[in-house]
């Protein structure tokens, strides 16, 4: 829910004409802060933060686009307040959306060792030998999903 | 914004000027003044910006402010076939991002820009009204729906 | 007239239906807190987009927070101008703008004139929360001959925009790209030099923030004073005297000239000279160019051209240069005081004291930011070697007087030097719009009757209205005289004099509000046309108290017209003291 209302932020970062203050940088603030709390370096009072600027974009923009914009933001904190909290408190993302919060692991058990998932990755993260339990180095993994939709026998999982 | 230095034949400084004078030489006109000569050139370089300040006796500041400001406008030419990939909340939930990421990696270039050889230019947009076909991406005038990642290659190649 | 009664702050009032919320809490002693918002109210301009957001206020009933600036008061609303809500939201507001905003206030030319940093320190800002990862807008720095354009540091106030384009009617400058990219400039982001730009410097006077300043010669001039192979020569501009004491602390209106001929004396120029006596001579030159026109016109000669336009403002002359390339004719040839005045200095005065003109430097101070651009036009130089060196404003002399511990508020007054130093109060008045006029038709008056001038004051020449006009009587002969202030007023008669409509003898343009007195150049007077009109009767009082008040009767232009120039209009004259004038876009096009 937190990169959904980043993704919404980014379309009115985008609409946004300039005119005015709150609208033109209130939003772009509103974006990076979603983007820290999305990179697990949010706090737990960003949130307050992050209401009160909503409130004020609504309260002071020039027209509907900033009057509406924080909108998503807003319902999300408030519909969706655990997953906001586990961001900040746990730096876990629940929905699995987070690129920096998520791990792909490699399940032990279902893996054979077939190497595809070694062939796929494109930062050569993936080491084990053949038909034996592969392992993903968390260091050098850009979390690309590569392996993930490669492997046929439901061996990597997100955590 | 930068733009291609050309330089402009008589023609087409009298397709300006007729432009121009179908719109009565309105300052009020200057966005379909913009949208006729854009259709014509395919982009709108300053040459052809300051054409248009004088004709219509609108700044040329005002002109290049108004271009800047739709995105609809460019400076730059655009590729011979304008890839358009829908970033719409329904298109965007549905893996958007990853085709847009895929033509990117395809084609070597980022957001608003074109190819080298002219062929293929790349922009996002905000919705086309085709949710139900969701990832949704437009090549000049005809529609893809529902592409995967793994489709992209596929369009690509019916360009070549 | 309609009125409208409301609530502000629990106070009832009553004003005009209209009447925005800002102006009737005005009314009340409520100053709420504006950043974007100017009003310039005798140009009958207003820069209200609502853009800043800072003088929100809650009105009851309505959802969101009102702009007062641009809301309308309507019968029984109820308005509070300091409520939690409404603190919060000019705070929260005033960090956003801030965010994006460079924080080398330290180092800034705006430093302590800066309406952005008042506003910091008036909402109490102590911290930008986020700024660590805040990206903020950057662009290109310009530095034009004139101008410095900054726009990290721009707030999109599009105060400028309005001055430049509703105005001067100049369109160097206009708001481009979207959203966070948004910023105000010449067309395709390209450097001032290269567009419209006339360096008129009334984008300078209004930018709120650093984002727009001048082009800083104090250290170029600190270096010459410490030359000693150089003779150092000075001269100010009557519009300087008029405004200088401002930056000191003194009431607007305050004439400082004995103070400013001291305080510079004391900087160590050599020479304490006056633009004044430059503007004598103009009227001279420019006087008897006006009537030999005249007189053949009136003979019916048809390549006598009627009007004349003035061309002591480089603003203005830069403006035709631009869109009237092909009247290049009609302006009077005789170059500003300023250029007048440097011609003058490095040919009669250095021989006078025996030296070459390459170890002369003039310096001018100017309420102008244009004349930086003029003295450095390849025209007013002999052989790479420009006959004003560096031209400052008012505010960088005050800077200068500053920094030199120079305390003006307790220096005796002091005399010009002569012989550059001397002049009557026609000179003096070609700092108030109408003046140039006014003092060419003092002389002209009585050279072309032949008759003494008994009434000096042409009071029907004078005044703040953007165009005026008057018939002078010349004993018979009606003189149409045409006033333009403002380059967006001189294009009205600019259009007529260009579709044969132009009735009047002879036109005075000044390209800045109020004249020189209005300059880009001089202390900021964040839109307060009191304080303009303060300055202008200053000049007036100055012309009164001089003994002399018609050029042609300085004994100094006498002798130098008998020992140098021979006679206004000679060879002479016409080689030191007359220009021609360029296709400016042809210019532009090939430096670019």
């Amino acid at each position: 829910m937190v990169s959904m209302a980043k993704f919404f932020l980014e379309f009115t970062v985008e609409e946004s004409c300039g005119k005015c203050a709150p609208c033109r940088i209130g939003n772009k603030r509103l974006h990076e802060l979603l983007g820290q709390i999305c990179e697990g370096k949010g706090k737990l009072e960003d949130l307050d933060r992050l209401k009160n600027m909503s409130l004020v974009i609504k309260d002071t923009s020039l027209c509907g686009l900033g009057q509406t914009s924080p909108n998503p933001v807003l319902s999300m904190m408030e519909n969706f307040r655990e997953e906001y909290l586990a961001h900040v408190n746990d730096k876990k993302c629940p929905a699995g959306q987070c690129k920096s919060l998520m791990k792909y692991i490699i399940n032990a058990e279902n893996c054979v060792g077939c190497t595809a998932c070694a062939r796929v990755c494109p930062v050569n993260a993936i080491t084990g030998e053949r038909k034996e339990v592969h392992l993903i180095n968390q260091e050098i993994c850009i979390k690309c999903g590569a392996c993930f939709e490669k492997c046929k026998f439901d061996a990597i999982y997100i955590s | 914004m930068s733009s291609i230095k050309i330089e402009l034949r008589k023609e087409d400084v009298d397709f300006i000027k007729e432009t121009c004078s179908k719109f009565n030489n309105d300052p009020q006109e200057l966005i379909n003044v913009l949208h006729g000569c854009q259709e014509h050139f395919g982009y709108l370089p300053a040459e052809v910006q300051e054409v248009i300040s004088e004709h219509l006796n609108v700044p040329v500041a005002k002109v290049y402010g108004v271009v800047t400001f739709y995105s609809f406008f460019t400076m730059t030419p655009k590729g011979k076939h304008p890839i358009s990939i829908c970033m719409g909340t329904a298109c965007y939930v549905r893996g958007g991002e990853k085709v847009l990421e895929e033509f990117k990696k395809e084609l070597g270039i980022k957001v608003g820009e074109s190819t080298k050889d002219n062929k293929f230019s790349l922009s996002s947009l905000r919705c086309v009204g085709a949710c139900g076909l969701a990832p949704v991406v437009l090549v000049g005038d005809k529609t893809y729906g529902r592409v995967a990642p793994d489709d992209v290659k596929g369009i690509l190649k019916e360009y070549e | 007239m309609e009125t409208v009664k409301l609530t502000i702050d629990n106070k009832e009032i009553e004003v005009p239906r209209g009447t925005t919320i800002l102006k009737a809490a005005k009314e009340l002693g409520i100053e709420i807190p504006t950043l974007c918002y100017m009003d310039l109210h005798d140009l009958n301009i207003e820069n209200k987009p609502g853009g800043c957001r800072i003088c929100v206020v809650e009105v009851q009933g309505r959802r969101n927070l009102a702009p007062t600036c641009s809301t309308k008061c309507e019968p029984g609303m109820v308005v509070k101008t300091h409520t939690a809500r409404v603190l919060n939201a000019r705070r929260t507001v005033m960090e956003f703008i801030l965010s994006d905003h460079p924080k080398d206030c330290l180092i800034c030319p705006k430093s302590g004139t800066c309406e952005l940093q008042d506003m910091a320190h008036r909402l109490g800002i102590r911290e930008i929360p986020g700024q660590e990862f805040a990206e903020m807008s950057t662009y290109r720095k310009d530095t034009s001959p004139s101008i410095i354009r900054d726009l990290d540091k721009c707030i999109m106030c599009r105060r400028c925009e309005t001055m430049c384009n509703d105005v001067q009617t100049v369109g160097a400058l206009s708001a481009f790209n979207r959203g966070f990219q948004a910023a105000v400039g010449p067309a395709f982001e390209q450097n001032l030099e290269y567009s419209s730009c006339t360096y008129c410097g009334q984008c300078v006077a209004v930018c709120p923030t650093g984002a727009l300043t001048e082009v800083n010669h104090v250290p170029q001039v600190l270096k010459a004073l410490n030359d000693p192979t150089k003779t150092v020569v000075v001269q100010t501009a009557p519009a300087v005297r008029a405004a200088l004491g401002e930056e000191f602390g003194m009431e607007p209106g305050t004439l400082v000239t004995g103070k400013m001929t001291a305080a510079l004396r004391a900087l160590g120029f050599d020479y304490v000279f006056d633009t004044d006596f430059a503007a004598d001579l103009t009227i001279m030159e420019e006087g008897t160019e006006l009537l030999d026109r005249l007189s053949r016109h009136l003979k019916g000669d048809k390549t006598a051209r009627i009007p004349i336009l003035t061309s002591c403002c480089p603003g203005w002359v830069n403006f035709f240069e631009y869109y009237y390339s092909d009247m290049k004719d009609v302006p009077s040839t005789a170059k500003s005081p300023q250029q007048m005045f440097g011609a003058i200095a490095k040919s009669y005065f250095a021989e006078k004291i025996g030296i070459n003109r390459k170890d002369m430097v003039v310096v001018s101070i100017m309420p102008c930011l244009a004349k930086k651009y003029e003295c450095q036009r390849d025209e007013f130089s002999v052989d790479g070697n420009p006959d004003v060196d560096f031209s400052i404003s008012t505010r960088e002399l005050a800077t200068f007087i500053k920094q030199a511990n120079i305390d003006i508020r307790n220096l005796h007054d002091e005399e010009f030097d002569s012989p550059l130093g001397e002049s009557t109060g026609a000179g003096v008045i070609f700092g108030n719009t109408g003046g140039v006029i006014e003092a060419a038709c003092r002389t002209a008056y009585e050279i072309f009757t032949g008759k003494k001038l008994e009434r000096l004051e042409f009071t029907e020449l004078r005044g703040m209205e953007g165009v005026r006009s008057a018939t002078l009587d010349f004993d018979g002969t009606p003189i149409k005289i045409g006033i333009a202030h403002g380059l967006g007023n001189a294009r009205k008669l600019l259009d007529d004099v260009k579709n044969g409509k132009s009735e009047f003898t002879a036109i005075e343009v000044m390209a800045c509000p109020g004249g020189c007195i209005g300059c880009g150049g001089q202390p900021l007077h964040h839109g307060n046309s009191d304080i303009i009109k303060a300055r202008a009767a200053a000049i007036y009082t100055e012309d009164r108290k001089k003994p002399l008040r018609k050029s042609h009767e300085n004994p100094f232009i006498i002798k130098l017209y008998e020992e140098f120039l021979g006679k206004p209009g000679s060879e002479k004259s016409h080689h030191l003291l007359h220009t021609h004038y360029f296709d400016r876009k042809d210019k532009i096009l090939v430096k670019k």
